[in-house]
C-alpha cells in the first residue's frame, strides 16, 4: 500500500439515532503504521464514530474508505473479514466462556494458522496462556481488557480500533497496556485509539482528533495538541 | 329478531369482551389466557347453579363474575409481574386443567356438556332481545371503564411498563401491583362473558373453551391493533362475522384464515390496523373543533417513539 | 415393584423426547432470539408428512427422510417470517414472535385436523415402530420396546452430539456468543442472521430426527398432539429457566419419567393432568425458573 494513501478514510460521516445527531460531517485518516487518537469527554460521539467505522451503524451520508474500498453501509462481519477490527468499551470479553473460546471468537473469519496465532497472541500476553480454560468472567479487569486485545489479534486485522482501554483500570494496568498498543504498532498494526486518559495517549500516538458533540474541532500531531493551550486547558486540566 | 341475527349479535358481544379481556394485560406485554378458563368456569357454575339450585339471573351473573376475579386475583399474587411466556404457559395450563375436570366429572355432562339453560322470561323473542340489552350493556360499561383507565395515570404507568420496565420501575411503577390489577380485571371479564355465554347458548360444552378459541380472540386483538382498546372493536364484528358469508367448503377452515391473517398482520403492521397515534389524532380533531379545549401533553411514551 | 422398573423405562424413553424438543426450542430462543412457541406442532406435522410418504411408497426409509426433510424445510421457510420481526424492530420483541410462532401453530394444527386422513388420528405402520416382533427385553411384567431402546439411544447420542457441537466447534462457538450477548457478537464479526439462519437449519434437523423417534416410540399421532407438545416444552423450558440447556435436560427427562409413573396408577386422561397440575403448581411457585434464566432480555 502507499504510503501517502490513508488506510482507513472518512469523509463528511453524519450519523443520526432517531433524531439525535450522533456524529456531525466528520473528516478522518488513518495512515498505514499510525496510532491515532480521538480524544473527547463522554458522549462526545467517539463510540459512535468507532462503531460506524466498524458498520455497526449506517452513516445518513458521507463515505468511509478502507483500504482503498468503500465500506459504509457494509455489514460489521464483512469489514471484520476486510481487516477491520474492535476492541469495545467496558466489559468487552463473553463472560461465560472460556479464555480460549474468547480468542478462537476472534479467529471466527479468519481461520487459517490458529495455531501460530495462538502462539503469537500467548506471547504477547503471557497471563492468557496460563488461563487458556479459565471462564472469561472471572478475569480481572486488566486480564480482560488484555483477553479483548488479544482476541482482536487473532481475526489478524490490518486496523485495531480500541475504545477506551484505559476505563476504570489501575494506573499500573493501565502502563501496561499502553506498552503493548505501542509494540503493536511498532509491528505494523495501524491503530485507531479512542481514550480519556489524554495525556499518555498523545504520549504514544503520531496525531489526534478532538471531538465535540459529533464534530471534529480540532485536529493535529500528537505534540502540537499537547502543547495547544485550548486541549490542555479543556481535557488535561492545566 | 332472527336466530341468526341473535347469535350474531351476541357472540359478537362475547368476543369483543373476550378480547379486551386479553387486550387488558397486554397493556403490560402481557398475554393472559386464563381469562379462557374463567369463562369456562363460570359458564358451567351459572348453569348448575341456575338448574340445581334455581338462581336468578342476575345472582350468578354477579357471582360469576366475582368467582373470575377471585380466581384470576388468587393466580396474579404469583404471576402478576411474571414474564410474558410464563403468563402464558399459566393460561394455557388451566384451560386444559378445565377441560380435563369437565370432561370427565359426571355432573358437567362429560363431552356433550350441560343443555336447558333456562331463558331468563318466558318468551324467546323477548328473552332474545333482552339479552342482547344486557350484553350490549356490559360491554358498554366494560368499554367505558377500560376507556377511563387508558387515560388515567395507571394506563400510563401501563404503557410505560410494556415499552421498558426498568424504565417504569426508576419512575416509582410497582409492575406486580399494576399487573395483578390488570389479571384480577381480565378473569372478572372471563367469568363475566362465561355467564353471558351460557345464557345465550342456553347449552355449554367443552369444545366451546378450546385453544382455537384463544387463537380468534389474538387474531381479533393483534389485527384490529392491540395498543388501543377501539381495535379489537373495529375487528370482533368483522373477523368473527366474515366466515359466516364464506361458502360451507370454507368456513371449515376458518382457523387457518384466522392463523393466516394473525401472521400477515404481525409482518406487515405489527401494531395493527388501529395504532395508538391513529387514535390520538382522531381525538385532536374532535379537540380542536370543539368546546372542550383541555390539551393535553403527549400521554404516552409509545406515541412519543 | 415390576410396574415401577417398567414404567421408569418408559419415562426415560418420553423424557427424551421432551428433552429433544425442549434442547431445539432452547437452541432457537438463544440464537436466533425466538420463542417458538409452535416448534413442537412443527415436528408433529412432520410425522404426518412421515406417515403419507409410508403410505403412499410403502418404503420406511422414505418416511424417515420425508419427516427429517420437512422438519428443516418448515424452520427455513418461517425463518424469514421470525427474522423480518426482529429486523423491524430496534430490539428483539420476543412477545412478537411467540405470537408469530403461534400464529403458524394455529395454521399448521387446523390443517392436520382437516386434511389427512380426514382429521382422524394416524397410526404407524409395525414395519416403523416393530410392534409386531413384540418386546425386545421383556422378564414378567417388565417389557422394553425397540421403540423405548431406539428413543432413549437415539435422544442420548443426539444430545451428546449437541453439546459437542456446541462447546467445540466454530459454529457453536459463535452461537454461544449470541446466546450471551448479541451486539456484543455482532462487533467481534459473529453475523447475527446468518448464524441465527443455521440455528433454524440445525433445530430442524432436531426437529426431524424428534418426529421420527416419536413416530417409532408412539406408533400414532393427533392433530392435537402438536398443542400439546407445544405446552409441555414450554413449560418444560420455562420450569428449567428459558435458555438454560442443561436445566431443560434434566427438567425434560423429570417429566418423562413423572408422566410414566402417574400413567402406571391412573387413568389416562387424568394422568396428563396431574403432571400438568404439577407443572402449574411449580410455575406458580418459580415463574423463572428452578435453575435460573440464561438470558438477560430486558423485555420479559
Amino acid at each position: 500500500m502507499e504510503r501517502n494513501k490513508p488506510m482507513l478514510k472518512v469523509r463528511n460521516v453524519s450519523v443520526a439515532y432517531g433524531h439525535i445527531t450522533a456524529l456531525n460531517k466528520i473528516n478522518l485518516d488513518v495512515f498505514q503504521g499510525e496510532i491515532i487518537v480521538l480524544i473527547g469527554a463522554n458522549g462526545a460521539g467517539k463510540t459512535s464514530l468507532m462503531e460506524t467505522v466498524l458498520g455497526a451503524h449506517v452513516p445518513e451520508n458521507g463515505e468511509i474508505e478502507f483500504k482503498g474500498k468503500t465500506i459504509q453501509g457494509i455489514s460489521t462481519d464483512k469489514n471484520v473479514r476486510q481487516g477491520l477490527f474492535l476492541v469495545p468499551e467496558g466489559r468487552g470479553v463473553f463472560s461465560t466462556m472460556s479464555v480460549l473460546d474468547n480468542l478462537l471468537l476472534g479467529a471466527h473469519h479468519n481461520r487459517r494458522k490458529t495455531p501460530e496465532k495462538l502462539e503469537l497472541v500467548f506471547d504477547y500476553f503471557p497471563i492468557l496462556s496460563e488461563r487458556q480454560t479459565q471462564i472469561a468472567g472471572t478475569l480481572s479487569g486488566g486480564e480482560r481488557r488484555m483477553l479483548a486485545l488479544a482476541r482482536a489479534l487473532m481475526s489478524s486485522p490490518d486496523m485495531i480500533l480500541v475504545d477506551e482501554p484505559s476505563l476504570g483500570l489501575a494506573p499500573l494496568v493501565v502502563n501496561d497496556i499502553f506498552k503493548i498498543l505501542t509494540r503493536l504498532n511498532r509491528e505494523g498494526y495501524s491503530i485507531l485509539l479512542s481514550e480519556q486518559n489524554i495525556h499518555k495517549a498523545l504520549k504514544i500516538a503520531h496525531r489526534g482528533y478532538v471531538l465535540e458533540t459529533g464534530r471534529i474541532v480540532k485536529s493535529g500531531t500528537a505534540e502540537n495538541l499537547l502543547n495547544d493551550p485550548a486541549v490542555k486547558e479543556a481535557y488535561l486540566g492545566v | 329478531m332472527t336466530l341468526t341475527l341473535f347469535y350474531y349479535l351476541a357472540i359478537t358481544a362475547i368476543y369483543i369482551l373476550m378480547s379486551w379481556s386479553v387486550y387488558l394485560p397486554y397493556r403490560i406485554g402481557q398475554l393472559h389466557f386464563m381469562t379462557v378458563a374463567n369463562m369456562a368456569i363460570s359458564a358451567y357454575f351459572s348453569a348448575l347453579m341456575t338448574i340445581h339450585f334455581s338462581w336468578p339471573f342476575p345472582l350468578v351473573l354477579l357471582a360469576g363474575t366475582l368467582l373470575g376475579a377471585l380466581t384470576g386475583f388468587a393466580v396474579s399474587t404469583a404471576v402478576g409481574d411474571a414474564p410474558c411466556f410464563a403468563v402464558v404457559i399459566v393460561g394455557f395450563t388451566f384451560i386444559y386443567l378445565t377441560k380435563t375436570v369437565i370432561e370427565n366429572v359426571e355432573i358437567f355432562g362429560g363431552p356433550l356438556g350441560i343443555f336447558n339453560i333456562p331463558k331468563i322470561i318466558n318468551s324467546s323473542s323477548g328473552n332474545r332481545i333482552l339479552l342482547i340489552i344486557i350484553v350490549y350493556f356490559f360491554v358498554f360499561l366494560t368499554g367505558f371503564f377500560i376507556n377511563r383507565f387508558d387515560r388515567s395515570k395507571l394506563g400510563r404507568a401501563a404503557s410505560t411498563i410494556f415499552v421498558d420496565r426498568n424504565i417504569a420501575v426508576s419512575f416509582g411503577v410497582n409492575p406486580k401491583k399494576i399487573g395483578m390489577f390488570l389479571q384480577t380485571w381480565s378473569s372478572a371479564i372471563g367469568g363475566m362473558s362465561g355467564v353471558l355465554y351460557a345464557f345465550i347458548m342456553r347449552g355449554i360444552s367443552p369444545n366451546h373453551f378450546t385453544f382455537n378459541f384463544i387463537g380468534i380472540c389474538m387474531t381479533i386483538l393483534f389485527v384490529g391493533g392491540y395498543s388501543t382498546m377501539w381495535g379489537t372493536l373495529l375487528a370482533a364484528p368483522i373477523l368473527w362475522g366474515f366466515p359466516l358469508i364464506l361458502p360451507e367448503s370454507l368456513q371449515a377452515w376458518n382457523i387457518v384464515i384466522y392463523g393466516i391473517l394473525l401472521v400477515i398482520i404481525l409482518l406487515l403492521k405489527p401494531e395493527g390496523i388501529i395504532t395508538r397515534v391513529m387514535v390520538q389524532r382522531v381525538e385532536n380533531i374532535r379537540l380542536f373543533s370543539g368546546k372542550k379545549v383541555t390539551p393535553k401533553s403527549p400521554s404516552n411514551k409509545k406515541a412519543a417513539q | 415393584m415390576n410396574v415401577l422398573t417398567a414404567q421408569f423405562f418408559n419415562g426415560l424413553a418420553i423424557g427424551s423426547i421432551y428433552v429433544l424438543l425442549a434442547t431445539g426450542f432452547n437452541l432457537l430462543l438463544l440464537v436466533a432470539r425466538i420463542i417458538h412457541f409452535a416448534f413442537p406442532v412443527a415436528v408433529v406435522f412432520s410425522m404426518y408428512i412421515s406417515w403419507i410418504l409410508i403410505t403412499l411408497t410403502g418404503n420406511v426409509l422414505a418416511g424417515i427422510a420425508g419427516g427429517i426433510v420437512s422438519a428443516v424445510l418448515i424452520n427455513m421457510l418461517t425463518a424469514p417470517m421470525f427474522q423480518h420481526i426482529m429486523n423491524k424492530r430496534e430490539s428483539v420483541d420476543i412477545n412478537t414472535t411467540m405470537v408469530l410462532s403461534m400464529g403458524l401453530g394455529m395454521i399448521i394444527t387446523d390443517i392436520l385436523s382437516h386434511t389427512f386422513n380426514q382429521g382422524f388420528p394416524i397410526a404407524f405402520p409395525d414395519t416403523l415402530t416393530g410392534n409386531d416382533k413384540g418386546a425386545l427385553i421383556s422378564s414378567g411384567l417388565i417389557s422394553i420396546s425397540r421403540g423405548q431402546i431406539l428413543t432413549l439411544a437415539v435422544g442420548v447420542v443426539f444430545v451428546v452430539i449437541l453439546f459437542q457441537l456446541l462447546y467445540k466447534s466454530r459454529i457453536g462457538r459463535a452461537f454461544r456468543a449470541i446466546a450471551e450477548d448479541p451486539n456484543e457478537a455482532k462487533l467481534v464479526g459473529i453475523p447475527l442472521l446468518k448464524t441465527g439462519l443455521k440455528s433454524y437449519a440445525l433445530t430442524g434437523l432436531l426437529g426431524g430426527v424428534t418426529a421420527v423417534l416419536m413416530s417409532v416410540l408412539l406408533g400414532s399421532a393427533s392433530a392435537g398432539l402438536g398443542d400439546q407438545l407445544g405446552h409441555k416444552v414450554l413449560a418444560v423450558s420455562i420450569i428449567a429457566g428459558l435458555g438454560n440447556l442443561t436445566g431443560g435436560l434434566i427438567v425434560g427427562l423429570l417429566l418423562g419419567i413423572l408422566e410414566a409413573l402417574i400413567q402406571g396408577y391412573f387413568a389416562g386422561s387424568w394422568s396428563n393432568a396431574i403432571s400438568f397440575a404439577v407443572m402449574l403448581i411449580v410455575i406458580l411457585a418459580k415463574p423463572r425458573g428452578i435453575f435460573g434464566l440464561k438470558l438477560r432480555f430486558q423485555e420479559i
